[in-house]
């Protein structure tokens, strides 16, 4: 997933479609987001992780919940942040833990991280990554009350 | 031919691409995890996107890396996973035989990999849950039936107990590698879900042989 891209054409096409759209659901904003995350550009993910946001807030569907904590978290990760990736992954995992496939993310992530960090690029904390630090309590708290 | 320039375990001739599609549920992960653990996953979540799994089979005495991407059935990833068709050798499509909703299914996900993926793209067809007889929903004969209509390879099997799930992947191999053989799949082609290990010699004389272009030094 993380070394998967839309192809802009792709993108604007799902723009379009997404902007005729009235009063998108949450399914309809979930695919519009996961179509931004898998950008090329640091903009649009930024867009998608915000999408994403909003679809977390409104959705009672647990399984969108861990979906979009998870893309949220392959969305970070592409921005290179790191540790608020893989803060996402715990927070399914506190709930899942045995759940491989997020489970071969975070391995993944933290592989990521040291070795951006051995040669200097780890850049955390963005201020994407602050809008979004109340977010992982409440998912948290949320993904546990099952 | 020549058929000792690779020895390691590590070593094989061709990657061949496969994706897993069909609905939720069906036991497509399972069936992956069965091929390449030798294991049942009692219960597993569902997938998110994409999930991923390779092994190294053998057909004909050549090695072949098998790498399989298993895709979601849930409807709102089909934007991602749509994206995995092409390029793909082969695609499992795969029903649950306990419920027929699964297998009336079927044609809708048979339009999409024909319209996504290369002709020659050698598309199988798992009746899954097999060892589930009592709950049975859906006969062998009427799915068989459906397969030969549209020329799909198939198998009732069970990722619980294993039957018929390595013969399911390795059929599939073994018919892409036939296609290679008899050149009805053209190697340089764009998007065959076939990768040489080596990249392919360019083709400057037609009767190269194999032996020629293996250079062993
Ligand atoms: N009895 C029996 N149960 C099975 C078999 N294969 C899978 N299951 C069960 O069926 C459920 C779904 O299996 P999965 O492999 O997650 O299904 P999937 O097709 O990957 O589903 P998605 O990822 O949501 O598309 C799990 O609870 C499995 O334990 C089988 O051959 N026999
Ligand atoms: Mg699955």
């Amino acid at each position: 997933m993380l070394e998967e891209y839309i192809s802009d054409a792709d993108l604007k096409k799902a723009r379009e479609n997404y902007g005729t759209t009235e009063n998108p659901n949450e399914t309809q904003q979930f695919e519009f987001a996961l179509n931004l995350i898998r950008s090329k550009h640091r903009a649009e993910i930024e867009e998608g992780l915000y999408l994403f946001q909003n679809v977390f807030a409104r959705t009672k569907d647990e399984n969108i919940k861990r979906d979009t904590l998870y893309y949220m978290a392959i969305g970070q990760t592409k921005l290179s942040n790191y540790e608020q990736a893989l803060k996402f992954l715990q927070s399914i995992l506190n709930v899942q833990p045995t759940n491989e496939q997020v489970r071969d993310l975070y391995v993944e992530v933290n592989k990521k991280m040291k070795r951006d960090g051995l040669i200097g690029l780890g850049i955390v904390g963005s201020a994407a990554a602050v809008g979004l630090v109340g977010i992982i309590g409440l998912g948290a708290a949320l993904l546990s009350k099952k | 031919m020549s058929n000792s320039t690779n020895s390691g375990p590590y070593n094989y001739t061709y990657i061949f691409k496969y994706i897993i599609i069909g609905d939720m549920g069906v036991g497509k992960s399972c069936l992956l995890h069965q091929f390449t653990e030798k294991k049942f996953m009692a219960d597993c979540p569902h997938t998110i996107g994409v999930e991923f799994g390779t092994r190294i089979i053998e057909v004909s005495g050549q090695k072949i890396k098998l790498q399989i991407w298993d895709t979601a059935g849930q409807e709102r990833f089909r934007a991602v996973t749509r994206s995995y068709y092409r390029g793909a050798a082969g695609a499992l499509m795969v029903y649950d035989i306990t419920r027929r909703s699964t297998y009336n299914h079927l044609s809708s996900w048979l339009t999409d990999a024909r319209s996504l993926t290369h002709p020659n793209t050698v598309i199988y067809l798992i009746g899954n849950k097999g060892d589930l007889e009592a709950q049975r929903d859906v006969s062998y004969e009427e799915a068989k039936q459906f397969a030969d209509e549209n020329g799909l390879l198939f198998l009732e099997a069970s990722a619980k107990t294993g039957q018929n799930v390595e013969e399911a992947f390795l059929e599939t191999a073994k018919k892409i590698y036939q296609n290679i053989l008899d050149g009805s799949l053209d190697l340089n082609a764009a998007e065959t879900g076939v990768q040489p290990k080596q990249p392919m010699p360019k083709p400057v004389s037609n009767e190269a042989k194999p032996s020629d272009s293996q250079c062993s030094c």
